[in-house]
């Protein structure tokens, strides 16, 4: 049994790999969202939902904050080993962040699953 | 980034909370503070891009290095400007 597999399942390569392939889904996300966008009136309430209403959207978005904030929190992890030379301080700000972000995908789930 | 969910999650919750947030997010001290932050997104993606190019070593001479990003600063500037003008 690989036991160094379960100490640290985002080792180092494999964050790599996650950031990647999470940059490449968002590029993916953005340009077809900036392209749905100039061809959809979004300007008031009932083209904004409109758009949400397709159900592919409304999926593709779920999906895209949960992979940003996967990426961000990556990010922030390797931001704070750089920065915070103190360990119990780093926990901290870590923990912080990643309160920050569960609580924000839980509002954003609850708003986008209907 | 708790703004950016509040603004959404309002926007898309009903027709009075999407007029008021539209009202906040149409203020010229926001549109400066988001302008800002595009420019942020839009140099992070950009050279995001870049670094998956040079990740599949294309690019990795030194003067190709050098113009792609002096290019991804610039362009990122160039983006901004068309998006906050365009919004």
């Amino acid at each position: 049994m690989n036991i160094k597999w379960i100490k640290e399942p985002f080792g180092g390569m494999t964050q790599w790999v996650y950031q990647r392939f999470t940059a490449l889904f968002m590029v993916v996300y953005l340009l077809g969202m900036g392209i749905l966008i100039l061809n959809h009136p979004v300007f008031d309430y009932t083209g904004w939902i409109s758009m949400f209403d397709i159900w592919l959207v409304r999926f593709g978005t779920l999906i895209f904050f949960y992979v940003m904030f996967f990426h961000a929190w990556i990010g922030i992890l390797h931001v704070t080993e750089d920065y915070i030379k103190n360990f119990t301080m780093r926990r901290v700000v870590n923990f912080c962040f990643l309160m920050m972000i569960t609580s924000q995908l839980l509002i954003l789930s609850f708003y986008l699953i209907k | 980034m708790p703004f950016l969910t509040w603004a959404f999650c309002n926007s898309i919750s009903s027709d009075l909370n999407f007029n008021k947030t539209a009202l906040i997010l149409n203020a010229w001290p926001v549109i400066i503070i988001q302008a800002f932050f595009i420019w942020a997104l839009i140099h992070h993606l950009m050279a995001g891009l870049r670094h998956l190019l040079l990740d599949l070593q294309i690019g990795n001479d030194l003067i190709v290095a050098r113009f792609s990003s002096k290019t991804v600063l610039s362009i990122s500037f160039l983006l901004t400007a068309i998006v906050v003008y365009w919004v």
